[in-house]
């Protein structure tokens, strides 16, 4: 690990028009998969690893929450999110990464959020904001000060759990 | 030297087995005769069978054909009458023999092969006070399973009304076979009356439907179909869960009773594991199956259907309780499982609870009995 590296735990991932609403973009940053939600505007980071059997859970839908008091009550509770792993369908709250039916597993989510193209451009030159590293390099996010940028943070937001 | 289950047999006495309390939670008490039932009977449908010459529906010979040897064990095959057909053959075979404390008995009387929407609720009216009069009333360790016109819930329902606040009423029968599972909402009269008057739902082998008896069609054979209707407990189970039943009423317990328990274990993991990922579509389902299938299942363990010793206390472990079983004798059907042995699989204090302890709870029966 470089000092660079170290340093560097924030990336910018997009500028924020390129993933609308409803879109996810899978990235890679500090040697690490993640899934970059845009759910109804609102910016949120997963893990791409499902602490069930460590599948791809970023690859799987996005659902709401469905409520219910007992059979032939179905309500769809839009305030609440679930990442679903491709696997086995398991849930995960897109915020606390906290598993449906097992309170005690947690998925992995990460801090993102959006900071305008001067504040990223100050931290770029502080060294205390990397570009997306990887195979990718070329598609490496060029920044203006006309636009708004994605922000993901790998210091997680919860200690201790990986 | 491997000793039966279901039968004290002559070289086995009952101590040996067991000297603490017995409550036998599934004896069977067959009407000799549709005759027997006109007492019981509302004279027009006395009148309506002599008419047309009908003896009684035909269910149960299809569940339980006379001569197989399943259908009742040889020493309990009285002359002249059908087995389990009265009170002093129970008591010669059973109640004495094993010195119950109590005993349920389960009227399966083939009511739902019965398609008549008046003369069904009728006889299984007949059936129930026969019941009570000629079994209840007369030997005060019985208590009794009514039977139900369960093809029909709202009269079912009433039924239950009419007869399950009798005091020494524990539980409704309900046929395993049904055209509907058991947890579909159109039962919800049922479950509202049963539990109302905290009962206990029993599920019985056999029943009558339009449909195949099988989940799947036509066995060629009674050997074949007598032993795949384990899956009909399964699949009622499940229905029961995944709909929510114990969601909308909490009190429900449910006896399952000649269905063995060996599968149990394993089923309740996948019924577990598919609720974990599909449970978006039942999302009243707000914890395991296995710990719905805890609170609200007990099993009977006439069959026990167990294979080795060792085998055997890995399935009870894996039952992962030790409330969940009731001893029966399932007289007078005739099963091979050595009790002896499964006690001793079981851990110590689970015995007395299966012997007795557990199925006094369940059916309430310090209450029932006190009425004696």
């Amino acid at each position: 690990m470089t000092a660079a590296k170290t340093r560097s735990q924030r990336f910018v991932v997009a500028r924020v028009d390129e993933i609308p609403p409803g879109e996810r973009r899978i990235v890679e940053a500090g040697g690490r998969e993640i899934g970059v939600y845009n759910v109804g505007g609102r910016f949120y980071a997963m893990l791409n690893r499902c602490p069930h059997l460590a599948g791809p859970l970023c690859a799987g839908q996005v659902v709401n929450a469905v409520e219910s008091s007992g059979p032939g009550d179905v309500r769809l509770e839009e305030s609440r999110t679930y990442v679903t792993c491709p696997w086995h369908n398991w849930e995960f709250d897109i915020e606390t990464g906290q598993s449906y039916w097992n309170p005690k597993l947690r998925a992995r989510p990460l801090p993102v959020g959006v900071e305008d193209g001067a504040e990223i451009e100050a931290a770029l030159a502080r060294g205390d904001l990397a570009r997306l590293p990887g195979p990718y390099r070329a598609e490496m996010v060029p920044v203006s000060v006309e636009s708004d940028y994605v922000v993901l943070s790998l210091r997680p937001t919860r200690g201790g759990q990986s | 030297m491997t000793r039966a289950v279901t039968a004290l047999l002559k070289d086995t006495t009952r101590d040996e087995l067991w000297t603490g309390p017995v409550v036998d939670c599934d004896v069977h008490a067959t009407p000799p005769s549709l005759e027997a039932l006109f007492p019981y009977t509302d004279p027009v449908w006395v009148q309506g069978a002599r008419e047309r010459g009908w003896h009684g529906p035909n269910g149960q010979a299809l569940a339980y054909p006379p001569g197989a040897p399943t259908t009742a064990r040889d020493e309990w095959r009285p002359q002249g009458r059908p087995p389990a057909s009265s009170l002093e053959l129970l008591r010669e075979h059973v109640l004495d023999p094993w010195r119950v404390d109590a005993a349920i008995v389960n009227t399966a009387y083939g009511v739902d092969s019965l398609r008549h929407p008046d003369w069904a609720p009728a006889l299984a009216r007949a059936v129930n006070d026969w019941l009570i009069a000629e079994w209840l009333d007369r030997d005060p360790r019985l208590v009794g399973s009514m039977v139900i016109p369960a093809r029909d819930p709202a009269a079912a329902a009433a039924e239950i009304e009419r007869v399950g606040g009798h005091p020494r009423i524990v539980q409704v029968t309900m046929p395993v076979r049904s055209e509907r599972l058991y947890g579909q909402r159109v039962f919800w009269p049922v479950y509202d009356a049963i539990t109302r008057h905290d009962l206990v739902m029993g599920l019985s082998w056999g029943g009558t439907t339009e449909d195949a008896p099988s989940p799947t069609g036509y066995a060629s054979w009674y050997a074949e179909e007598y032993a795949t209707e384990v899956q009909l407990y399964g699949a009622q189970l499940t229905s029961m869960v995944y709909e929510g039943i114990f969601q909308k009423f909490p009190g429900l317990r449910v006896t399952m009773l000649e269905s063995g328990f060996a599968w149990v274990p394993t089923w309740s993991w996948s019924i577990n594991k598919k609720w974990k990922g599909l449970r978006r579509e039942i999302p009243w389902v707000d914890r395991l199956p296995t710990e719905i299938i805890r609170d609200h299942f007990r099993f009977s363990i006439a069959p026990a259907d167990l294979g080795p010793a060792h085998h055997m206390r890995k399935i009870i472990e894996w039952l992962g309780s030790e409330d969940m079983l009731l001893f029966a004798t399932d007289y007078p059907h005739l099963h091979t499982d050595d009790l002896a042995t499964l006690l001793d699989v079981m851990p110590e204090s689970m015995r007395p609870k299966v012997m007795s302890e557990s199925a006094r709870q369940w059916y309430r029966l310090d209450r029932a009995l006190g009425t004696r």
